[in-house]
This record gives C-alpha cells, structure tokens and sequence, in this order.
C-alpha cells in the first residue's frame, strides 16, 4: 500500500471517528439543556421574575374549559398546562382551527408582571396519531401529553 | 455492454416508479379517510412522509458511496454518490416546500425555527453545498476527494434529522407508527414511499450517467484546456 | 360543527402535491436534456 493511500484512509478513519462522536455528544444529551425549544408550564413558574420581559416559547395543552375568545376575534384567554402547573396566556392572534381544549400549543412571547403570558404567535402541535374521523373526542391530558411529547417537569 | 443494459433496467424501475406514484396518490387523495381534526388537510402527508424518507435514502446512499469513492477511487463511486446527493437535494427542497404548505394550516406558521425543521434546511444546505463545491475544483480526482469527505461531514446531520424530535422539544410530531396511524391512511403511504424510492433510483441513474460522460469529456478535453491556459499565462 | 377540525383545505393539498409533480417533472426533464446535450456534443 502507498503511504498516499494509507494515509488517505487514515483520513476517512479520522473523518468517521469524527462524526460519530459528535452523534455520541448529542444522543448523550450533551447539548440537551442547552436546546430548549420551549419551557413547561413548570419551568416557567419555577423561573419567576426572571421570565418577565424575556423572549420565550411555553409550550403544554390548552387547560380543558378554559377558552375565553374575545368579542372582536382577535384576542383569546386560556391557560396552558402541564398537568402540574397552569399559565394564563393571552393571545392576540387568531388561532389556528385546530386549536381546542385539550390540545398542544407552542405560544412564542413573554411573561406580564400579572402572571400572564402574552402572545401574538400562537402555535398548534399536532400528535403522531392519524385516525379516521367518527371518533368521540375525549381530553384526557395524561394521554395528550405522551402522545404529544410534552415530558412532565421533574420537580 | 454492462452498463447499457443497467440503464434499460433501471428505465423500467422508473416508469414502474412513476405508475406507483399516481396509484399511491389516488388512494392517498380520494379513497384513505380525511383525518380526524386535520381533514383533508393530512392528505399533504403521503407525499410529505415518502419524500422525506427518499432523501434520507440518498443522502445514506451518497453517504456510503463517499467512502467507497475515498478508498476505491473509481470514477463510478464519484458520480453515483454525486447522483444520490443531487436526487436527495431535490427531494429536499420539495420536502421543505410541502412542509411549509402543510404546517400553515394546522400548526397556523408556515416556518418556525423549531429542531426538526431547522436541522431539515441545514441538511439541504449542506448537502447543497457539496454539489456547489464540485463544480469549483476542476481536477477530477481532487474533485472526487473532496465532495466524499464533504459528504462524511454533511451526513452527521441525516440522523440528527431522524431523531432529533425524540431527543429535543419541538413543534414537529414524533414519528408515527403502523399503530398510530389508520390502516386506511398506511397503504397509500407504503405505496408512496416506494414510488418515490424507485423514481429517486432512476434519477441517481441518470444523474450518473451525465456525471460519468462529464468525465470523459474533462479527459479528452484535458490536453486542449491546458493548451489554452497556457496561452493565457503567456499572453 | 365540532370545534378543532379544519374543514376543507384543499388548496392547501393541490399546492402540496402541484410543487411535488412540478419538482420532479423539471428535474427529470433536466437529467434528458443534460445527457443528450453530452451525448450530442461527442
């Protein structure tokens, strides 16, 4: 073997070794704290005053019975849940159709020192579950929140 | 010739491709039930799902193809593994299209930088970087070099593609399964993805056709190009 | 009418599944048309 080619697959090792450390890094959860794409309902309670002014996403399901749409259609009241902690949010924005009780929602905007969540960008999460219609539709929040990936906070 | 009769064979995988294409399609659109809260809306998904899983097929096919080119060095390994990165790039840029189209009306955005999505355009862009790199080195065989290991390092984002919805938050749903999903919506989806496979197959095919013939004219046009560079240096 | 469902949508669908069709047309259109200009100019 040349020493060209040795070293030219020395260099697809090293390439290689390189990539799938990486993955390991990732799958490990080396970044996983870092990435949050939303906060709980928890999280964002736990955080307090902090959460006042600052630029985040909470994510959880519309809190069953508590949708107040405004007269005018452009604003809405509900809170968001996570089964442990609920947040009051308000909404100026027209909601997707899919918003319901019950359902997942990702709001993007920031805490109000009232304790509520203010919102203009509100977003529906749909789950992995693709059925035909004709079903009853049930809430139950212990099953929405699997199937929609909202893990329950720790603490 | 071995090669002429790969491409009479691959010509049928195509068509057959195509045929399931408009098949899986009209089950997709007008037999498979409407969903529950989507409606007719889901219907996006059986051309949605079948593109994504394609060009995560090229791109691994590419991938592998990349480290075949590295330590073999043939010409056939550099321009399949080019035609699996220009077919994946394409279904890439569908696939981002339809997503868009499909997350307006139930997620009510048409982009949010959420994981999946952002990891998604990273890969288009990655891989789209590759083929941009290419057609800037003119010798063949630093060309051939470089775009594989470009593809190594692009591909790191293929599985974070794949599993980042299970590892992170995100806005997109986690992949479904056959118990997820109505046996209804599953059959137009299964068709799908193997129309969409077969039709990517022909197309990496073609694609490296065009790149093996490239080739051959760069070769035979090597001693005449360095005639005029060589013009130029002393004019 | 059930609160939650989209009805209709179809746009949306022919949009999605247009681009598609489109998408694939152009560039299988483009991978003929590249090799018999190679195949021309030998």
């Amino acid at each position: 073997m040349s020493n060209e080619r040795k070293r030219r697959r020395l260099f697809i090792i090293a390439a290689a070794a390189v990539a799938a450390a990486t993955l390991g890094y990732l799958a490990s959860g080396g970044i996983g704290e870092n990435l949050v794409y939303y906060w709980s309902p928890s999280e964002l309670e736990a955080a307090g005053d902090e959460a006042i002014g600052a630029s985040i996403r909470l994510g959880g399901l519309v809190a069953p019975g508590s949708i107040e749409r405004g007269g005018d259609g452009l604003t809405l009241k509900f809170a968001v849940t996570d089964g442990e902690c609920e947040v009051p949010v308000y909404a100026s924005a027209v909601p997707p159709a899919m918003f319901r009780e019950g359902i997942g929602v990702v709001v993007e905007g920031t805490m109000r020192d009232d304790g509520t969540f203010e919102t203009r960008r509100l977003m529906v999460k749909h789950d992995n579950e693709y059925t035909a219609p004709a079903e009853g539709d049930s809430v139950d929040v212990e099953k929405m929140m699997q199937s929609m990936q909202f893990e329950r906070s720790e603490s | 010739m071995k090669e002429a009769r790969g491409g009479m064979w691959m010509k049928y995988v195509g068509a057959f491709g195509l045929l399931l294409l408009l098949v899986g399609s009209y089950i997709g659109l007008f037999v498979a039930p409407a969903e529950r809260h989507m409606g007719d809306v889901a219907r996006i998904m059986y051309v949605h799902v079948p593109t994504a899983w394609v060009a995560m097929v090229c791109y691994t096919i590419a991938f592998g193809l990349a480290i075949v080119s590295l330590w073999k060095e043939t010409a056939v390994s550099d321009a399949r593994m080019t035609g699996a990165i220009e077919t994946g790039v394409v279904l890439n840029g569908l696939l981002l299209l339809q997503g868009m189209i499909w997350g307006r009306p139930t997620w009510g955005v048409w982009w949010d930088w959420d994981v999946r999505l952002t990891t998604s355009l990273v890969m288009f862009l990655l891989f789209a970087g590759v083929l941009a790199l290419r057609s800037f080195v003119d010798d063949a065989r630093r060309r051939a070099a470089w775009s594989a290991v470009a593809t190594i390092v692009a591909f790191v984002d293929v599985p974070l593609v794949y599993f980042c919805v299970r590892w992170w938050r995100s806005l997109h749903q986690v992949q479904s399964t056959p118990s997820t999903v109505d046996p209804m919506m599953v059959i137009p989806l299964r068709i799908n993805a193997f129309a969409v496979l077969f039709v990517a197959l022909w197309m990496i095919h073609m694609r490296k056709r065009i790149e093996l013939a490239r080739r051959k004219r760069e070769e035979t046009d090597l001693p005449e190009r360095l005639a005029v560079q060589e013009g130029e240096a002393n004019a | 009418m059930p609160e939650g469902v989209i009805y209709g949508g179809w746009s949306f669908v022919i949009a999605a599944y247009a681009i598609t069709a489109t998408g694939l047309t152009v560039y299988a259109w483009s991978l003929f048309f590249r090799l018999r200009r190679l195949r021309e100019e030998e």
